[in-house]
């Protein structure tokens, strides 16, 4: 009878382990449920910050984005001596199954569906909040809804043609998602929504972001102000830096004008004083700087990183583009093209971003312009400039400019002079003597220009001022500007692409396509024409 | 919650069967009986067989035989005794000498064999299930790092290759072909009755199975069908391989000394070698001359491309040399008739063929075992081991050594005039300078313990708790110098260090029932309940900005990375078996297990697996006569096991950490919840027809099996606007099938015993794997085609047609029925199905011939039907495409030989051309690069001699060998194009991996 002891103890025993549930129910360490993020303050915080962390991506502005439109336009070309980096891009060649395209494409939208959630866990997010933390509470919200109308207007202008590509901007844009996504139950497959539609919607999203963000340009930091994220993290003066970039491209020069007045007029900001400014670009926080993804020691891409990829102590793959590099072993040469390197003076302090030199490689390229933007390589702490201050003033002087001539306004015309003299002053000291000066008349008056050349000037100004930051080839774009690409640094032929201003005979290679994948994968996806 | 009705059935079972009548009957006294006495000897060498089980053959009782092979046992007149031992034929003799010698002799799968089966141990005879076995002596003097590397060519269905030649490396062992999409394809093993934690757990290509010596091991067993599998659940579906170490036996002390010492060598033939200076130049002056330029212009374009011809380095030779190879073993065992124990320590040295790709191990074991009382058994083991393991970077890396080596231009200096190394070429990553600077190494440390006790309730009646700890550390530290490479040179070199423990906690307990019900119907049973916990913790750190001399992270002046993570999971089980036996002809088994896995999703967490098995003895038939057909059992199972291979919380929505922001942490969704996410389902059909003929000279067993993979676990693709890419799920099916012979055979038996033996092994298998439902979304690699009606490996690139005889230009073909070609890759048809990197079969064949004191025995392994790509193909062999690059240096002599030079020539490799862009890209991915991967290869091969024993008394030694043993000494391949050795990857990829190597080495075994 023993036995049976025995074994009804050993039953039990075993019936009181297997009743123990928790034994099955392990949480992951170093990740967190879904429906466990917004239930307190500091992981809300936390989400906000994994926004603008997904955008320090190689595929996002850690590099690509800023790379992609400069060599896929007249400012670069890659060297011959290199790897298989945007081999597609800089031969106009590239495809839906380019995996930088199909990359940034994913990266975005991740930036998009995370602020999505935080959108949608507003009521959450204020009910975690205590009373001291209810202001910042609406301030991440405020931030995600800046960070989605700047991730859908970088999608829209990669993915997509420009706005004024269709007189109703009815052409196809990139699918909105706005809904949060976080069970396998809520996968979209959604098809695109027209150009308009998504612009409408990035200026909803800013004015929500302004509707929420602190009106001081203050940025909180658990109850507190905090000065060292004002550039690093939206603010209502970077969102209205925004609006100011995004009513450019879809031409509401008032709009563009009376946004920037607010971002000039807060004083924040000054432009970098001449004679530092090759040092304070590079530098965090700098003076000038309106918004910047932040890249610290820790958030190293090492060899993925813009730096690495310029620099001639990384892979120093990326030339700037130079005149006589105008199809030099074919003998012909292409009248319409003309060089980075050769649009600035000698005395222009710009010119020493893009400064001649030799590639570090046997047989490489000797003296072409290197790209010197961002090249420090051993710490990475180069924040990724994403909107200047010039900026403000070339955008406002092209404003003023537009409605100058749409209006026949002298006045406009006169203060866009103002705009654009101050920033040719403060990069070059020869243009200290020789302001630019500008009539409506059809035959102006000795020593000044047309409004209309006064407009090309602004474009050309952009050029020199924004090289090597992602912008060339959305001016190019948006302003339907036919240009040649260079091809390769000096052996081979260069390309004239033909982007003539009447939308029938746009180069479809000027934008990128749908990623093959995801046209693969979504029967309601549409490719872009050509691809 | 749920108190399984699985237990509750099996212990009322129990109690059933102990109200029943029969059970308390004791045996019969006889009046006529006598004491007999014997020695047992092993027929191979005469030497004492200890712990052989001696019985009575009906009454069961019985006896063990002590160290020196002498027993004593009580008998009468006319009883079979039979002889039986694990590793022995067992024999049943009628003793009637007063001194009787029995010699027992080495078993080769046997009905009579006692195999290590799941939970237990069976007869063959009564079994229903598929296993394989390897003998001590196959395992114990192999010179492999890793015990799974001698299943290679020793088992049918069995598919093992290393994909490195990184000794002490992970090798891929497949049971029964490919059964998982994304999840694990990997066994479950095993040791000593404990799951533990297998593969690689430092990141370095190090192999926690590697740390077992394999002297330690009496056997290994391959669980392979359901009926064999079962037991396992949710771990089984990729097959169990259990392995067992060494226990004592009563009687004197013995000490067994072992020491191999020898050297590793490379395989590669001298025509796999790349260009020397003077090939290479000849080749790039007539890919000048064919772009159309003057010969005489060629001069002047080495001038201007920098290149020295009077430089002349051999890559092969900077890379490579000869590995030293060594290991000793020492290992004590004996104890009394309660108490036994085995202790072992040895040392394992083998050092790849490649500079710098290092492996040692050192390890010990204890285990003992004691009979406390009558009823209660109490065994425990303890072991531990140390490896260290060094290598490189791998894959595309420049720091790779094995790129540099097959892609260096040979005209590329070593060192500079001044002595230092040349950084100018391979992106500041001169091979040598990185193997002489760069340190990648790991330990990984392996502590185990495991007690366990077993008690006797009541006759028939046993419970048995089993309690171990299976303890896992890892520790890497890597340092690339601040003066090698571009990358370190920029940031000021790097340390990084890893540190993880794996905690792997095990408790079983088990009831067992035996009932004999009178001499034809026996049955058995246990019941069992099973606890499993696993913890990971790793740390992980890493700086740049080194200061000279130091050589961890404090000497680093930035910090760039410091991590840590934790994670684990958990198993609850309850099985149940049961065996049927009716009168030694007829078997039926069954099995049940619930497995409750902290994996999965709370709505699926948990799920019943089982099997069925049934066997017929038909040789005891009555109806059965036969001179020459010994032995023949036919028998069948069938069931149903899972695998749980996935991710800790692949189940769960997750926001992961790490995207931290200006020195403030971070969350981003990463993962997408899937509420119905579950195991895999895995539903094995066997077949087996054993057999024994000619009085046992020839044995073997023949099996089909069809082996069907269901729900699978796939990570599928999803538009990646929900801001993840891909989802796990469970969905696709995949079924394996094939024919598995396995035959030994004594060709030649010795009349006396030592005189001439033949012996052959033999086995082969094939297997077809066949995707049966995949998902249009799976997102899966593009390098292989994986359609409905496909195996799972089939390669899939642009078809390659081989060169224009008229002008050299390479053609592709354009149909897939390869009917039209073009000399435009881009209109090439875009895929091709090409070949499967599974083979249609392998097989492996052992011949040992003894003499005397001599012994030969070799083994040949062939794998047979399969293909491998070369992913780095297109970098390698660019046709002069790139022009003058340091990288471009990839073709072999071989084919060098074989290019297009005049027209009218038939070949495959097309002709250079300076800097064109006709035959080669960096995108050209096509079937130019893929190989017939079969090989035959001279496996083994061993001459041994046992010293005389007269020559040894004096010594007190028992017994000694000498022997010279050999590995993959030679091999022959079909396709004569491959720059590496034929074993790869499972896969089929080649990948600019370090070469598998041969090793030839001197052996001494002795017995004190």
């Amino acid at each position: 009878m023993k036995n049976k002891y025995i074994i009804t103890l050993f039953t039990i025993a075993v019936s009181l382990i297997a009743c123990n549930k928790d034994f099955l129910d392990i949480k992951p360490e170093q990740s967190v449920l879904t429906e466990d993020v917004f239930s307190n303050m500091s992981a809300s915080r936390a989400t906000v910050n994994g926004l603008y962390s997904l955008m320090q991506s190689s595929s996002y502005y850690g590099r690509d984005a800023m790379v992609i439109p400069e060599v896929l336009s007249d400012n670069m070309t890659r060297s011959v001596k290199t790897g298989n980096r945007y081999t597609g891009m800089n031969t106009m060649t590239h495809t839906a199954t380019d995996a930088n395209v199909t990359r940034m494409w994913s990266q975005i939208y991740r930036v998009v569906t995370n602020a999505n959630a935080i959108i949608a866990n507003e009521a959450k997010i204020n009910t975690a909040a205590s009373a001291l933390q209810k202001e910042e509470a609406l301030q991440l919200v405020g931030e995600a809804y800046a960070v989605r109308a700047l991730a859908y207007f970088d999608l829209i202008k990669f993915f997509a043609r420009p706005l004024n590509h269709t007189s109703d901007g009815s052409h196809l844009g990139v699918p909105l998602v706005l809904l949060p996504i976080t069970s396998i139950s809520e996968v979209v497959y959604p098809a695109r929504n027209t150009a308009k539609e998504v612009y409408d919607r990035i200026y909803l999203d800013i004015e929500e972001a302004l509707k929420r963000l602190p009106a001081s340009g203050n940025v909180l930091y658990n109850g507190v102000t905090s000065n060292t994220l004002q550039k690093i993290r939206f603010n209502t003066f970077s969102t209205l830096a925004l609006k100011t970039r995004v009513a450019i491209y879809t031409e509401d020069w008032q709009k563009a004008i009376d946004a920037s007045n607010l971002v000039i007029a807060s004083g924040k900001y000054t432009l970098y004083p001449y004679g530092s400014m090759e040092q304070d670009f590079r530098n965090q926080n700098s003076s000038e700087s309106i918004f910047e993804v932040a890249n610290n020691t820790n958030d190293n891409a090492g060899t993925d990183s813009y730096a690495y990829l310029s620099s001639q102590s990384g892979y120093g793959e990326l030339l700037g583009t130079r005149q006589t590099m105008n199809s030099k072993s074919t003998g012909t040469t292409l009248s319409t093209f003309k060089g980075l390197y050769d649009t600035y003076s000698n005395t222009d302090v710009r010119r020493n971003f893009i400064s001649l030199g030799n590639r570090n490689s046997l047989g490489g390229e000797v003296n072409v312009p290197l790209c010197l933007k961002y090249i420090n390589i051993s710490t990475n702490m180069e924040n990724i400039k994403v909107i200047r201050l010039s900026e403000m003033y070339l955008s406002r002087a092209e404003a003023r400019a537009r409605l100058a001539v749409k209006n026949a306004d002298a006045n406009s015309l006169n203060s866009s002079l103002v705009d654009i003299n101050l920033i040719r002053k403060s990069r070059d000291t020869a243009s200290a003597t020789k302001a630019f000066t500008a009539s409506l008349l059809a035959v102006p008056p000795t020593g000044a220009i047309k409004a209309t050349a006064l407009l090309d000037s602004i474009i050309v100004e952009r050029r020199k001022e924004f090289a090597l930051e992602g912008h060339r080839l959305f001016d190019l774009n948006r302003t339907q500007t036919s240009y040649v690409k260079i091809n390769a640094a000096g052996n081979s032929t260069s390309r004239l692409i033909q982007y003539s201003a009447t939308t029938s005979s746009y180069y479809y290679r000027t934008i990128l396509p749908i990623p093959v994948t995801q046209v693969q994968n979504n029967p309601k996806m549409v490719q872009n024409p050509g691809f | 919650m749920k108190i399984k009705p699985i237990i509750i059935l099996g212990i009322s079972l129990l109690f059933c069967l102990l109200q029943n009548p029969t059970f308390a009957q004791g045996t019969d006294k006889n009046e006529s009986q006598k004491i007999m006495k014997g020695t047992v000897l092993n027929s191979k060498d005469n030497t004492p067989l200890a712990n052989v089980s001696i019985k009575l053959l009906n009454s069961k009782k019985g006896t063990t035989s002590k160290a020196d092979g002498s027993f004593s046992i009580e008998i009468k007149n006319g009883d079979k005794v039979e002889f039986s031992r694990v590793d022995m034929i067992s024999k049943t003799v009628v003793l009637k000498e007063s001194n009787n010698i029995v010699l027992l002799q080495e078993s080769e799968n046997n009905l009579n064999d006692v195999l290590v089966i799941a939970y237990g141990n069976q007869k063959r005879n009564s079994f229903t299930g598929a296993i394989g076995t390897i003998k001590n002596t196959t395992i114990e003097s192999a010179p492999n790092a890793s015990v799974q590397e001698t299943l290679q060519g020793n088992m049918a269905g069995v598919q093992s290759t290393n994909a490195t030649g990184q000794a002490g490396g992970v090798p891929q062992i497949r049971i029964r072909g490919i059964g998982s999409i994304n999840a694990s394809a990997t066994p479950l093993y095993v040791i000593d009755g404990i799951p533990v934690v297998s593969g690689d757990i430092s990141g370095l290509n190090s192999n926690t199975i590697a740390g077992l010596n394999a002297n330690d091991i009496q056997s290994m067993t391959v669980l392979k069908d359901a009926s064999a599998t079962s037991l396992y659940g949710s771990r089984a579906a990729n097959g169990v391989i259990l392995i067992t170490t060494k226990t004592g036996f009563s009687g004197k002390a013995k000490i067994n000394f072992t020491y191999q010492k020898g050297y590793n060598n490379n395989t590669l033939a001298p025509e796999q070698k790349t260009l020397n200076t003077e090939e290479y130049l000849q080749y790039y002056k007539e890919g000048w001359v064919n772009s159309g330029k003057p010969a005489t212009s060629f001069d002047s374009l080495l001038t201007a491309n920098g290149i020295n011809r009077s430089v002349n380095t051999d890559w092969f030779n900077e890379i490579l040399r000869q590995g030293q190879y060594s290991q000793y073993n020492l290992n004590a065992s004996g104890g009394n008739e309660k108490n036994t124990y085995f202790i072992s320590g040895s040392y394992y040295k083998s050092d790849a063929t490649t500079k710098g790709i290092d492996y040692d191990k050192a390890t010990f074991r204890v285990n003992v075992n004691s009979e406390l009382t009558k009823r209660l058994n109490v065994k425990a083991g303890f072991s531990g081991s140390f490896q260290r393991t060094s290598n490189f970077l791998g894959g595309s890396f420049f720091a790779n050594p094995i790129r540099a080596m097959y892609r260096l231009a040979p005209w590329l200096p070593v060192y500079k005039s001044d002595g230092t190394y040349d950084l100018s070429y391979n992106s500041g990553y001169n091979p040598v300078a990185v193997i002489q600077t760069t340190n990648r190494n790991a330990k990984t440390y392996n502590f185990s313990a495991n007690t366990s006790a077993k008690y006797e309730i009541a006759k028939g009646l046993t419970f048995e708790g089993t309690y171990a700890l299976d303890f896992n550390h890892a520790f890497k530290s890597i340092y690339y110098d601040p003066g090698v490479g571009n990358l370190y040179i920029a940031v000021g070199g790097a340390i990084e260090n890893y540190s993880q423990d794996i905690t792997n906690w095990v408790a079983t307990n088990i009831i067992r029932y035996k009932k004999e019900f009178d001499t034809k119907n026996t049955f058995e049973a246990f019941a069992g309940y099973e606890a499993q916990k696993r913890s990971d913790v790793d740390i992980s750190i890493e700086v740049n900005g080194i200061a000279p001399g130091t050589t961890t992270p404090a000497g680093g002046s930035s910090p760039v990375l410091t991590t840590g993570t934790g994670t684990g999971n958990t198993l609850i089980s309850k099985f149940l078996n049961t065996n049927y036996t009716y009168d030694d002809r007829f078997f039926v088994s069954g099995s049940l297990r619930e497995d409750a896995s902290s994996r999965f999703a709370r709505n699926f967490r948990s799920a019943i697996f089982w099997s069925a098995g049934t066997g017929w003895n038909i040789h005891n038939e009555s109806f059965f006569k036969s001179n020459w057909v010994n032995e023949l059992k036919l028998r069948a199972s069938y069931g149903y096991t899972g695998n749980q291979g996935i991710d800790n919380f692949e189940s769960q929505g997750l926001y992961s950490a790490g995207s931290d922001y200006n020195l403030q942490s971070g969350l981003s969704l990463t993962q997408l919840s899937n509420d119905n996410l579950t195991w895999e389902k895995n539903i094995p059909l066997n077949i087996g027809l054993d057999f024994s003929l000619l009085k046992g000279r020839i044995s073997g067993s023949v099996e089909w099996y069809d082996r069907t993979s269901s729900n699978l676990l796939i990570s599928q693709s999803i538009p990646s606007l929900n801001g993840v890419s891909s989802v796990t799920v469970n969905n696709g099916a995949m079924k394996n099938s094939g024919v598995e012979i396995t035959i030994s055979s004594v060709n030649i038996s010795p009349s006396s015993p030592k005189g001439f033996k033949w012996v052959t092994d033999f086995n082969f298998t094939t297997n077809r794997n066949r995707i049966t439902d995949i998902d249009s979304a799976y997102a899966g690699s593009a390098a292989y085609d994986r359609r409905i009606g496909n195996d799972f490996y089939t390669h899939f690139q642009r078809g390659y047609a081989g060169v224009n005889p008229a002008n050299g230009e390479a053609l592709w073909y354009t149909s897939s029925a390869k009917d039209s070609t073009t000399n435009v890759f881009t209109t090439a048809l875009p895929r091709i199905t090409q070949g499967s990197a599974l083979p249609k079969f392998y097989t492996g064949m052992t011949n040992s011939f003894s003499y005397q004191d001599f012994k030969l025995s070799f083994q040949l392994y062939a794998y047979w039907g399969n293909t491998i790509y070369d992913q780095y193909g297109y970098f390698q062999k660019s046709d002069a495409n790139i022009g003058f690059s340091d990288q471009s240096n990839g073709l072999s002599k071989y084919e060098y030989a074989r290019r297009w030079t005049t027209p009218g020539q038939i070949t495959d490799v097309p002709k250079p051309v300076f800097l064109g862009t006709q035959s080669s890209n960096a995108s050209y991915e096509s079937s130019r690069f893929l190989y017939d991967g079969s090989y035959i290869r001279l496996r083994d091969i061993t001459l041994s001699y046992n010293l005389p024993k007269s020559f040894l008394a004096k010594a007190k030694i028992n017994s000694a060998k000498v022997y010279v043993r050999g590995q993959n000494l030679y091999t022959y391949t079909v396709d004569k194009r491959f720059n590496t050795d034929p074993e790869v990857s499972v896969d089929g990829t080649m990948s600019q991996r370090p070469p598998v190597f041969s090793t030839l080495l001197f052996g001494l075994d002795i017995n004190f």
